[in-house]
């Protein structure tokens, strides 16, 4: 399922562009999300209810949490994790808060901006917040899994992407459609769903980046 | 091994409490919980974590009692100009009284128009 140091260093010398390795990171994602439904939907409705609830304060180390959770589960590290895991995310308190934050209102002042713009703005504005969450899709995983802090991390992804960024937009948004296949259920579903998006990207970052 | 500070996550409790339903009933202990929490991690760093919800619930803790300043003195703007506000409306609708009359004619004499074509 993962590639070793040493294949990763031979994909970058044969072609400087990351390989983006679309079917197995997605086939692993959902295999992994199978295995571990039950930790890592129970993890979720806990994000989400105390995401909601703090008006998004907690966002931010919510996230890292389910992030220590999933790169717990494929480093295959023992003990197995469990829920309560999920409250490890404070270690990293200040950045993932700022890093959400921040880039959430980096987005949201972005398409409101083009809002302003009729018709063509509208457009636009969606493909500008998937530019924005395509650049910083590692961020939050440098920040839980080699304690970078918030602005160091957002430019580890944004160098990480910019070398091939369609591929990795592409593998964004395919991502977040699964994840938000559970919107379909009267919204409610998206807690069921949501963790498969994390399981994907948590892959491809674990095969681009290495083991800290 | 390192447990986490009973007043950082008193903090953090109280700090969710606040946004939630509270205000500053729990939003000033999640502020006092939350720095004693801090400069006792400070001192014993070796034995005490739980720095990140102390800091969550400091931040909680302000979030709460900040919002309920604003909501008090909106609510005491409001109560000031109310009144008069109702009385700017009731002028209003005085003068616009004839302007109304003479566009609901022109609606009605309209309709009475179409129907007859």
């Amino acid at each position: 399922m993962l590639t070793n140091k040493g294949s990763q260093k031979e994909d970058k010398m044969d072609n400087s562009k990351p390989i983006v390795k679309f079917g197995e990171w997605i086939q692993g994602g959902l295999s992994l999300y199978r295995d571990n439904f039950v930790v890592l939907v129970l993890a979720n409705l806990i994000a989400t209810i105390l995401s909601a609830v703090t008006l998004g304060i907690l966002s931010g180390p919510m996230l890292a949490g389910i992030i220590i959770i999933v790169l717990a589960i494929i480093d295959k590290k023992d003990p197995k994790p469990e829920i309560g895991d999920i409250f490890k995310g404070f270690e990293y308190f200040l950045d993932a808060f700022l890093f959400v934050i921040i880039w959430g209102a980096v987005s949201i002042a972005v398409t409101l901006l083009l809002n302003l713009i009729p018709c063509a703005g509208q457009v636009l504005s969606v493909f500008v917040s998937i530019f924005i969450s395509a650049m910083v899709m590692f961020g939050l995983f440098m920040i839980v899994d080699r304690k970078m802090a918030f602005w160091p991390a957002s430019l580890a992804s944004i160098n990480m992407v910019k070398t091939n960024f369609f591929p990795f937009a592409g593998l964004m948004i395919v991502a977040m459609a699964l994840g938000y296949v559970g919107a379909l259920a009267c919204g409610i579903g998206i807690i069921i769903t949501m963790p498969i998006a994390t399981c994907i990207i948590a892959l491809a970052y674990r095969d681009l980046f290495g083991k800290p | 091994m390192k447990s986490n500070c009973p007043l950082a996550v008193w903090s953090l409790i109280l700090g969710i409490l606040s946004i939630f339903s509270c205000g500053p009933l729990t939003g000033i202990p999640a502020i006092i919980c939350g720095h004693l929490a801090r400069s006792k991690i400070k001192m014993e760093p070796e034995t005490l974590s739980g720095d990140g919800m102390a800091l969550a619930g400091l931040i909680m803790g302000y979030f709460s009692v900040v919002l309920f300043i604003i909501f008090v003195m909106l609510g005491i703007v409001l109560a000031i100009t109310a009144p008069l506000i109702i009385k700017m409306f009731k002028d209003m609708q005085g003068a616009a009284q004839p302007v109304c009359n003479i566009m609901f004619d022109a609606l009605s004499f309209i309709k009475t128009g179409c129907f007859c074509c």
